[in-house]
């Protein structure tokens, strides 16, 4: 089953950051300021769905899935949304409850990754079997 | 049944351990700090004479560690050079924010209370000697000549309130790592609120052991003599912070055992398998058995000079390794087992590289030599005669 970053409305790898580096933008999103990351890893231990990562090979600091922020900014969809060759992901603004999304949610059982640790994470699974971890 | 439930897969993030060696040696080397400290206060607040001999060694062996503890971090973070935004733009909520601060208010304290401690000595030895000693002793005394009664009995009230304000601070300097790992709901192997008491009391018996053990080697190899009161003074504290440490470590296990959650099925895998060298025989029955038994022989019974003495040197010597063990099983332990809670995974430091077993080497030989350096300085020992001892000088 697919896994990304479930951006959650209570992160605690935001909370754990001890320069700030990881940060939630005003749209829910979770990011990261690799000019200010300084590689220490806790936000990756932190995240309890092992989503993050730090960029040994690369810029030496943590790294994630962003939802590709920087295409939904301008209105585009994700990259993974647009590759579904079946349509299996879709991508919304749960604040609108006219929003596709919302309808889904609101119409269907869903479930979360880990809902016990109180992240409230967003990522919605439709027919998830309870196995999945 | 546990085998069933611990099979299947690991995160893909989680195959690499990413707090590795570097990040073992760093909570040893705080914790050395925290318990050489605990140590000098027994004497300097609690007023435990039989300390005496070993009180000023303590003080300054807290300071060699303190100044290196840091080191083993920077070899592991990705931007070294941004260490200082832990500091300028700290997250607050994040336990590991203090740390800066903490640190180097700690280190503060420690090098005034030094400054204190040998200040006689340090106007005294700016009086003789060839020009460059005289000025370096000048400079070190800071201006401050007066080494009148009433001058070292103010200098005595202050460096007990020091030493009262420092036991806190060296309580957060390491109860704050406890309490990085015992925070992070994500690990169940890491996530207790008895982490930071356990780091903390381990941190303890570790520097009660590495201060036995540099005391006893250091009068060895100067041929001194060994004040015997005072190992049997410190094997008692020794003894007592030991049975506590080891009965929340257990309490911690059992707790989890008889819980039962869902994570016990993976963490009693790892126990029994991946760790169980470690964590039974290593940590357990070598490091904390052994050293239980020396040491309440030597609490609870009169012992020969000799005897005391080796089994002193002994429990100390297992500690370090349990200390350090207990350490490895919790930081490497915590990232064997994937955050699915269905797979493990496996971790050998490399010899080289710069979190490799060469490099925890020499930053853990680094505090040695600063403290051979500072007892040419300063006398760490110095008997009733009023003769010093300088480490690996004999007796002349």
């Amino acid at each position: 089953m697919p896994k990304l970053c479930n951006q959650c409305s209570e992160p605690n790898c935001v909370q754990v950051c001890p320069v700030g580096a990881t940060y939630k933008t005003k749209d829910g999103i979770i990011l990261i300021d690799d000019k200010h990351c300084v590689g220490c890893g806790y936000c990756v231990q932190a995240c309890p769905y092992g989503v993050r990562y730090i960029d040994h090979e690369g810029r030496g600091v943590a790294d994630k899935c962003t939802w590709c922020y920087h295409r939904i900014v301008k209105g585009l969809l994700p990259a993974c949304v647009l590759a579904c060759p079946v349509g299996a992901r879709i991508i919304g603004d749960l604040n609108d409850p006219e929003s596709e999304i919302s309808r889904i949610i609101g119409e269907n059982r869903v479930a979360v990754l880990k809902p016990e640790i109180g992240n409230e994470p967003r990522v919605y699974y439709l027919g998830m079997d309870k196995e999945v971890r | 049944m546990h085998d069933l439930i611990t099979q299947g897969f690991i995160y893909p993030n989680d195959v690499s351990v990413l707090w590795s060696l570097m990040i073992v040696l760093y909570p040893y080397i705080t914790g050395l700090v925290a318990g050489a400290f605990i140590v000098s206060s027994l004497y300097h607040v609690f007023g435990d004479k039989n300390l005496k001999p070993i009180a000023n060694l303590a003080l300054v062996a807290a300071f060699c560690f303190i100044l290196f503890c840091m080191t083993p971090l920077l070899f592991h973070l990705g931007k070294p050079f941004r260490c200082f935004n832990i500091m300028l733009t700290p997250n607050i909520q994040s336990a590991m924010s203090i740390f800066g601060y903490i640190c180097f208010f700690y280190m503060a304290i420690l090098i005034v209370e030094i400054w204190l401690v040998f200040r006689k000595d340090i106007v005294e030895q700016a009086q003789g000697g060839f020009l460059l000693k005289r000025w370096s002793y000048n400079f070190l005394a800071l201006g401050v000549k007066d080494v009148s009664d009433e001058s070292l009995s103010y200098d005595k009230k202050i460096i007990g309130f020091l030493a009262a304000i420092g036991i806190p601070f060296a309580c957060i300097l390491h109860g704050y790592v406890g309490f990085l790992f015992g925070a992070v709901k994500s690990n169940p192997w890491w996530s207790t609120p008895l982490m930071p008491i356990i780091f903390l009391l381990s941190a303890i018996i570790s520097g009660i052991a590495i201060l036995v053990l540099l005391y006893i080697c250091i009068m060895k190899v100067s041929k001194k003599e060994i004040d015997t009161r005072c190992i049997q003074s410190i094997c008692k504290y020794f003894w007592i912070f030991l049975i506590i440490d080891i009965s929340l470590e257990l309490l911690e296990v059992f707790n989890m055992a008889y819980e039962g959650e869902e994570s016990w099925g993976i963490i009693y895998q790892l126990i029994t398998g991946k760790l169980a060298f470690n964590y039974i025989l290593v940590q357990g029955l070598i490091g904390s058995l052994v050293p239980l038994v020396l040491l309440g022989i030597v609490s609870l019974r009169k012992v020969k000079d000799s005897v005391l003495i080796v089994f002193a040197s002994l429990s100390s010597f297992l500690i370090l390794i349990q200390v350090f063990a207990m350490r490895w099983n919790v930081i490497i332990g915590g990232q064997l087992f994937s955050k699915s809670l269905r797979g493990f995974t496996s971790y050998t430091p490399s010899f080289l590289g710069k979190e490799g077993i060469l490099v925890a080497i020499i930053l853990f030989s680094l505090p040695f030599v600063a403290l051979y350096i500072i007892s040419l300085i300063l006398p760490i020992f110095k008997d009733e005669g009023g003769s010093e001892v300088n480490i690996g000088e004999g007796n002349n």
